[in-house]
Parts: C-alpha cells; sequence; structure tokens
C-alpha cells in the first residue's frame, strides 16, 4: 500500500514538474499568431512562433529583425513584422521605403500609402509587414512602443 | 535494506535523494529569479496597463507597480510607469505624487529619469484642467511651464520638456510674445539631437502646425498635422492630429498659388477622408473642396465639379450658411469668366457688377440699351448661360434667407444686395424682345431696396441703393431724396457723395443762340438755349419761350430748348426772346434773362467811285464802299471785270477777299488782303481798249445776305489785252 501511495506521489509530482517547465518554457518564449494573419508570408505563417525574449531595449532591435508585437490598443492581438527602423531614425514611405534618406529592400504593397518623412520617437521601432495593406504594421498604428514588442523571432 | 518499518531499496533512495536534489535545485532556481520573475510577471500587466484603454487593465498595471515599488523602493522606471498609468486614468493628482515621488524618494535617480519625472508632473498639472476654462487653462500652463523648465535644468536639451515648454507658451495667453516664444521652443526642439518620446514627437509635429497654421503657411502646416497623425496612427482616424491635419488640409487645399496637380490630390485625398471626418467638419470640407476647385479653372470640368460639390453641401446641411455663400460665389465667377467670352461688352456683366456703378454712366448706357438690340449673334448662347446663372445666384440667395435665416442683419442685407445685383444685371441682359420684363424687373428692384431699408432703417447702405435703383429708373429727385438720407444716417460711398452733389446742383443755361456777342440772324435763326444739370432737376418738364412778346413753341431735346421759326414768322430788325422752363423737380418755372438779338434779311450795299455808267480812262480806278448792319463778310468778296457785253473776256480782280494781281500803282501785291472795313481801290491791271466793261461784284454779310450786282463803263482807244489769268 506505502509502495503504491509513494510511488503515485512520486509520479504525480514529476509529471507537474514536466509539465510546469513546459508552461514556463511556453509563456516565455513562444507567441501565437492568428492563423488567419498572413501579413509575413511566405516568412512566417500563423500559429505560435518561437520568440527571444531577450531584448531588452530599443537598440537590442537591428533593421530586418522580426519582431512579435502587441498592437497598440489592442493587447490581445499578437503581430510580427520587420523592424524597418529604430528610434531616432528618419523613416519616409511613398513608392519606396527610406531610412535616413537612404533606400532599403523594403517596400509597402499599397503604393497609394504614404508615411511623412519623421523621426523614429525614442523607444519606439517603425516596423512592416510583407503585406503591410492587411497588417497592424506602422503605416497602420505609427511607430511600436518598446513596451509592445514581446521579442525577436527565432 | 530495511531502516525501521520502511524497506529501503537502494534505486528507490537514489531516486528519493535525485528527486530531493532537483526539487532544491529548482527552489534554489526559482528562489534566485525570483526579482526577475516577479518583474517579468508584473511587466506584462503594466504594459497591458500601458496599451489598453481598459480601465481594469489599467488598473491591474497600477497595483503592479505599486506591488513593484514596494518591493523596489529605488527602481525609477516602475515609478515613471506608475505616473503614467495614473495619467491614463485621469488620476491626474496622484500621477504628479508618483512623477514627485521620483526626485523624493530616489535621490539616486538619473537626470534624464529625473527629468521625465518632471515633464510628467508637468503634464499632470495641465491635464487637470483640459476640461476646464481657458483662465483656468492659463494658470495650469503657468504653473506646468515651471516643471519644464526645471526638467531642463536637469536635461538641458530634453526634448519633451522644450516640446510642452512650446505648448505652454500658446496656452498660456494669447499675446504675440508667447507666440514667438512658442515657435521658438519648437524650432530648439525641431533641431535637438536627441528624440523625444512618441507623445512628444506627435506634440512636436501639432505644435510646428499650429504655429504654421497661424502664420498662414497652410500646406507646410498639413504636412506638420500629417506627421504627428501618422506617428498616431492612421488606423486612429478621430483623432486630434488626424483632424488637425484635415483642417489644415482645407487651409491647404485653398490656398492660392498652389500647384493645381497638388490641389488635386489634396483633394481627392480629403474628399476620400470626408466620411472619417466628425459630422461637424464634413460640410467643411466639401465647401473647402468646392472652393478648391474653383482655382482649378485649367480643367474643364471645375465649374460643374464645384457647383456639384456646393450642391452636395446645402443638400447635407441645409442651414450651413457657407455653402450658400460658396455656391453664390461659384456663379459670380462663372459669370466673370462668360462675360470675358462675350464679342461685344455688356454694362455690369463684362468686369463684374461693380457696388459703386457710376450713375451717370449707368443710366447712359440703360437708356441706349432700351433703344437698341446690341447682342451679337454670336453671344446669344453665353448670353443666355449668364442670365440662367443669374436666376440660379437670385435663387441660392432666396433659399438662403429662407432657409439659413441668418442672425446679423448684416447678413440679410448682404443677401438682399445680392439679389438686387442679380436683376439689375437681368434688366441689362434684356434683348429688345423682351421688352416687357423691364417694368417688372424695375419694381423687383425698388422692392428689393426698400427691403434692405426695412432690415435695418439706420443702415445707409439701403437708401443708397435705393437711390442707384432710382438713377436706373431716371427718377433723379427720388434718387437725390434717397442719396440725403443715407448720407443723414452715416458714411457713404464717394461716388454717391458725388452723385448728391451733381443732383443738388440747380439747372442753369450754359449757352444761348444768340450769343450776347454775335446778336445778328440770318432770314432764319435759331433760337435754342443749351442747360446744365437738367437730370439734377428731373429732366426739362416745360419750357414757354416768347418773341418780342409772341409765344412761339419751342422743342425739348436733352438738355436743349430750340426754336426755329419760319422765314415769315420774323422780320429784319431788332427782337427781343424770352425764355423760361419748368424741370419735374420744382414747380417754380426758372426764368432766363431776355435775349436781344436782330434779324439781318437784307444784303450789303455797295458805292463805286466813279460811278455806274461814267466812261473810263484807259487805266481804270474804282475806290469800292462796302456797308452792312451785321458786317461784311470778307472772304466772300469776288470781284470782276468783264469786257464786252454779254459774252466777253472777264478778269478776276479780287478773289475770296484777297487780291488776284498785283496793282503797283496802288502798292498792291498780289494775294494781299481786302479790307472791307474801309474804302478800298480796285485797277484794271493794264491799259483798257475802246469798249463796253462791267465791274461785278458778289459778296456776302455776316449773317449769309449776298449782294451779287455789276456796273458798266465805256472805254475809248485800242490797247491789246494780253493776260495770262484771264478766263472766258
Amino acid at each position: 500500500m506505502w509502495d503504491l501511495v509513494r510511488s503515485v506521489i512520486m509520479y504525480v509530482f514529476v509529471l507537474a514538474l514536466i509539465v510546469g517547465i513546459f508552461k514556463l518554457i511556453k509563456t516565455q518564449t513562444k507567441v501565437t499568431i492568428d492563423n488567419n494573419d498572413h501579413t509575413m508570408e511566405p516568412i512566417y505563417t500563423g500559429g505560435g512562433q518561437s520568440i527571444d525574449t531577450s531584448v531588452n531595449k530599443v537598440s537590442d532591435l537591428k533593421p530586418n529583425d522580426c519582431v512579435a508585437y502587441a498592437v497598440p490598443g489592442k493587447p490581445d492581438t499578437d503581430r510580427v513584422a520587420q523592424v524597418v527602423a529604430i528610434e531616432g531614425q528618419r523613416v519616409e514611405v511613398t513608392n519606396k521605403v527610406t531610412v535616413d534618406g537612404k533606400d532599403t529592400p523594403f517596400t509597402v504593397d499599397n503604393r497609394a500609402w504614404t508615411f511623412p518623412e519623421t523621426k523614429v520617437p525614442c523607444g519606439c521601432v517603425f516596423v512592416l509587414a510583407v503585406k503591410s495593406n492587411e497588417s497592424d504594421d506602422s503605416m497602420h498604428v505609427g511607430p511600436i512602443p518598446f513596451f509592445c514588442i514581446k521579442g525577436r523571432l527565432r | 535494506m530495511k531502516i525501521g518499518p520502511i524497506d529501503v531499496s537502494i534505486p528507490g533512495l537514489c531516486y528519493v535523494a535525485g528527486c530531493v536534489v532537483g526539487v532544491s535545485l529548482l527552489l534554489q532556481m526559482y528562489s534566485y529569479n525570483k526579482d526577475t520573475r516577479v518583474e517579468s510577471i508584473c511587466r506584462s500587466f503594466i504594459m497591458r496597463g500601458m496599451n489598453d484603454d481598459n480601465p481594469d487593465s489599467i488598473v491591474s498595471g497600477i497595483e503592479k507597480c505599486k506591488y513593484l515599488i514596494d518591493l523596489y523602493p529605488k527602481k525609477v522606471s516602475t515609478r515613471l510607469y506608475l505616473g503614467s498609468l495614473l495619467l491614463r486614468q485621469k488620476q491626474y493628482q496622484d500621477a504628479q505624487a508618483a512623477f514627485a515621488d521620483v526626485l523624493e524618494k530616489v535621490p539616486d535617480a538619473t537626470a534624464q529619469e529625473k527629468a521625465w519625472a518632471l515633464v510628467g508632473q508637468g503634464v499632470a498639472v495641465f491635464a487637470s484642467v483640459s476640461t476646464s476654462s481657458k483662465d483656468a487653462q492659463a494658470k495650469a500652463a503657468v504653473k506646468s511651464e515651471e516643471f519644464f523648465k526645471k526638467a531642463l535644468e536637469q536635461e538641458n536639451d530634453n526634448p519633451d520638456a522644450i516640446v510642452n515648454l512650446g505648448l505652454v507658451q500658446l496656452l498660456k495667453t494669447q499675446s504675440g510674445n508667447s507666440a514667438e516664444q512658442a515657435e521658438k521652443y519648437c524650432k530648439q526642439a525641431l533641431a535637438s539631437s536627441k528624440i523625444p518620446s512618441l507623445a512628444g514627437l506627435t506634440q512636436l509635429h501639432n505644435l510646428n502646425g499650429l504655429i504654421l497654421l497661424r502664420q498662414g503657411k497652410f500646406s507646410e502646416s498639413t504636412f506638420a498635422f500629417e506627421r504627428a497623425h501618422a506617428l498616431q496612427g492612421v488606423a486612429a482616424p478621430a483623432s486630434a492630429a488626424a483632424n488637425n491635419s484635415r483642417l489644415a488640409r482645407l487651409g491647404t487645399i485653398t490656398q492660392p498659388g498652389l500647384d493645381s496637380k497638388l490641389r488635386e490630390e489634396l483633394i481627392i485625398k480629403t474628399q476620400r477622408e470626408t466620411q472619417l471626418m466628425p459630422e461637424n467638419q464634413r460640410n467643411a470640407a466639401r465647401n473647402a473642396m468646392g472652393v478648391a476647385w474653383t482655382l482649378i479653372k485649367n480643367k474643364p470640368e471645375w465649374y460643374e465639379t464645384a457647383r456639384m460639390i456646393f450642391i452636395d453641401a446645402i443638400n447635407a446641411d441645409r442651414k450651413d450658411p457657407q455653402a450658400y455663400l460658396n455656391l453664390a460665389e461659384l456663379y459670380e465667377d462663372h459669370i466673370k469668366l462668360l462675360g470675358a467670352k462675350l464679342t461685344v461688352p455688356v454694362t455690369g456683366i463684362c468686369g463684374g457688377e461693380s457696388s459703386a456703378v457710376n450713375p451717370w454712366m449707368v443710366n447712359t448706357v440703360a437708356v441706349n440699351t432700351v433703344a437698341v438690340n446690341r447682342f451679337e449673334r454670336a453671344d446669344v448662347s453665353t448670353l443666355a448661360e449668364i442670365r440662367k446663372n443669374l436666376k440660379d445666384e437670385f435663387d441660392v440667395w432666396s433659399n438662403y434667407l429662407k432657409t439659413v435665416i441668418p442672425p446679423l442683419a448684416a447678413d440679410r442685407i448682404n443677401a438682399v444686395t445680392r439679389q438686387l445685383s442679380c436683376v439689375r444685371r437681368q434688366f441689362y441682359l434684356l434683348d429688345i424682345t423682351a421688352e416687357s420684363e423691364r417694368p417688372d424687373l424695375r419694381k423687383r428692384e425698388l422692392e428689393m431696396a426698400n427691403e434692405i431699408i426695412a432690415i435695418d432703417p439706420k443702415d445707409p447702405i439701403g437708401n443708397v441703393l435705393l437711390g442707384r435703383v432710382y438713377v436706373d429708373n431716371q427718377e433723379y429727385v427720388n434718387a437725390r431724396k434717397a442719396f440725403e438720407s443715407a448720407r443723414q444716417l452715416g458714411k457713404i460711398p464717394p461716388d454717391v457723395q458725388t452723385g448728391i452733389e451733381k443732383l443738388s446742383v440747380q439747372p442753369t443755361l450754359v449757352g444761348q443762340r444768340p450769343e450776347e456777342n454775335k446778336p445778328w440772324f440770318g432770314v432764319r435763326p435759331l433760337i435754342g438755349a443749351t442747360m446744365k444739370a437738367v437730370l439734377s432737376g428731373g429732366g426739362i418738364k416745360e419750357a414757354k419761350m416768347a418773341i418780342d412778346g409772341k409765344v412761339v413753341k419751342p422743342s425739348i431735346v436733352g438738355s436743349q430748348i430750340l426754336y426755329f421759326p419760319s422765314e415769315a414768322d420774323i422780320s429784319d430788325g431788332e427782337h427781343t426772346a424770352t425764355l423760361s422752363a419748368t424741370f419735374a423737380s420744382d414747380p417754380h418755372p426758372i426764368e432766363f434773362k431776355p435775349v436781344k438779338f436782330f434779324v439781318d434779311k437784307l444784303p450789303p450795299t455797295w458805292t463805286v467811285d466813279p460811278e455806274n455808267n461814267q466812261p473810263l480812262a484807259s487805266k481804270a480806278v474804282w475806290t469800292i464802299t462796302l456797308a452792312d448792319r451785321s458786317g461784311i463778310d470778307p472772304t466772300s468778296l469776288s470781284i470782276t471785270l468783264t469786257s464786252g457785253k454779254g459774252k466777253g473776256i472777264t478778269r478776276n480782280l479780287v478773289q475770296n477777299g484777297r487780291y488776284k494781281m498785283a496793282l503797283p500803282d496802288l502798292g498792291i501785291k498780289t494775294g494781299s488782303f481786302v479790307d472791307c472795313e474801309k474804302p478800298f481801290k480796285v485797277a484794271s491791271p493794264m491799259e483798257l481798249s475802246a469798249g463796253e466793261y462791267g465791274l461785278n461784284i458778289v459778296v456776302q454779310d455776316s449773317v449769309g445776305n449776298e449782294l451779287k450786282e455789276t456796273k458798266q463803263y465805256s472805254v475809248k482807244g485800242t490797247i491789246k489785252v494780253n493776260d495770262e489769268n484771264e478766263q472766258k
């Protein structure tokens, strides 16, 4: 009897430990993107995405990084997009995307949409999705404050 | 192995030991990462509070901040987040206290952190009165300014502090000095190498937009507001920056001198965003777009597009006065352009309907228009379009008066004045085939002028317009009365002042016939008087004339009174004419000074020495004396010498008052004038052969009576006459 109790306690404990560790790992390093979100295809599709949460400040990010972020004003909506410019850089979107006056390889699918030339504010990044027209990237919601950034996609 | 009642196996013991080690390791890790883990857990709540408008999320964020502050009182960022969350919760006093705690409780905070806390305090102070009166805002702005200045003391180029300092300058007072200060701070922040926060940069662009807007730089202002709008995200269409951006764009699209292409692009952009605008701004947008289209006249569709937009604006808000005013102005604009197309200028259309029409010119042209069908065939369609525009504009003003019911008398007066202007121009455009419409139009003009007087009897403009209508109608006495009334009420236009002076002049005689220094007449004298300022007297109503007491019936032609008697009615000799005239404005006739004149029906007389039928020496010399009451016309004098009776040789001695040939014996040169006032001599230029001669004279007096007579002479002896000037 004692053996049985002991074994059960042991198994429950180990199981709880394993689940807890997995749970911890999951909450710390994964974001879930709506499966209907195709804005970063073909680079990323919807579903769970691993992220690097070791990003502690804006300067830890650099152009071309893909980040997961909570959309400003919509904290339950996670999105992914590419960093185009970080704080202090001048960004402008016309029929091309320029950073500090230099052309970049980034593009905006809706060519009629523009973003006037302005500095990216302190503590913010300017992000663009592949399909900007369908996204909640900086063309829609402006520069993303750093506190909305969840991490860099692995 | 058995320990007491427990049977312990070695593998089981190892297993338990492993578990204990693992748990202790986990507990150690848990303990080691406690700070990070707590922060991590709290951070997610705080970030959510910062990002979520849900009050519960904000409350959770605040609680977590407070929890963290209790755990780590020296951590500045938590206190700054707490302040920011309290600002989001609109707990401004608590927010101010939270920011103040950074300075009081964390003396080790960096200068930048202290500066942020002070900026936060300033913002909290001002935000607490953001919905209060302007005075309260101004006071709060002064208080906030102190915090922002302190922030600059901590970090001398903190961009958020500079931007907020600029903003409070605008809010503090409305003085020009404050505006200059605001502009200075704005420039300083724009030039700063440090980057403001998202809110700070948005405010900076808003501030820049406001300053540029004040300076009338609509285009640049639009771009500044658009920057602010973009920073907030275009997904926030109802934001203040978005509204500012749209409003500035409305100013931009109506800015003169803007590139047509850019203007059109901005119009399209505005059109697209009209539905996103607050209801109260949509008509402003429609009006601005309409006005903007009127500035793109190189596009053929400008007029119709603008017209449709203004009509849309009226339909969307039938009480929007600006839409009516814009539509009316559009018609005016179009009429002006159509007027420029006319091949023959038309009064009131070419050059537009002036508010200061010269009444004399108007009258002259108006009289002419009645009599002449002056419109060119090529202009018929253009004129028809102008007429339609005038009627449409009249209707716009009518609807404006009925629907908007402008509260200000000045606006109502303006509307009726514009209606009056439309009717006046319709009058000018009436063709001869539409003569019957003239009385009706004149009647409407009078009604409208009286309506203006009724709206505000103390405003001189009503009487000024009434006077002008009377001038149009050639009712000069009434016009003068209306103008006088206007003058008594207040200031009047200079042309009306001139008009009163002209209309007040008493009619006077400026010319008469006969003139005093020319009293002589021929057989049919034209007796007349020319008057000045007859219009001011309402025109000559009646004229009475008498010659030698006998009443005659003169004719009245404009400002002239004329009498042309038959030859039998007036005899040779001295006469006296009297004249009196009665004007429409005054029943008392004006008597003019009697005029003496002479009628000379007799030709001049002449005497010749030697007398008629006397024998002549072969070298003949005649002395001639001319006489007439009215005087001799010397240029009519002609004297010839004819040889033989009937057909003979004729020599011109004097022609047109000049000697035809030289008479050396008498000291007379060829071409010299004959002095008719005195006896003068003529002579045959050579020896006359024997025979009969006739001396012929033709001369007129000053009134045209002619003397034509011949005197006969005879000569003895024979001398051949050979004269190149002889005529047959």
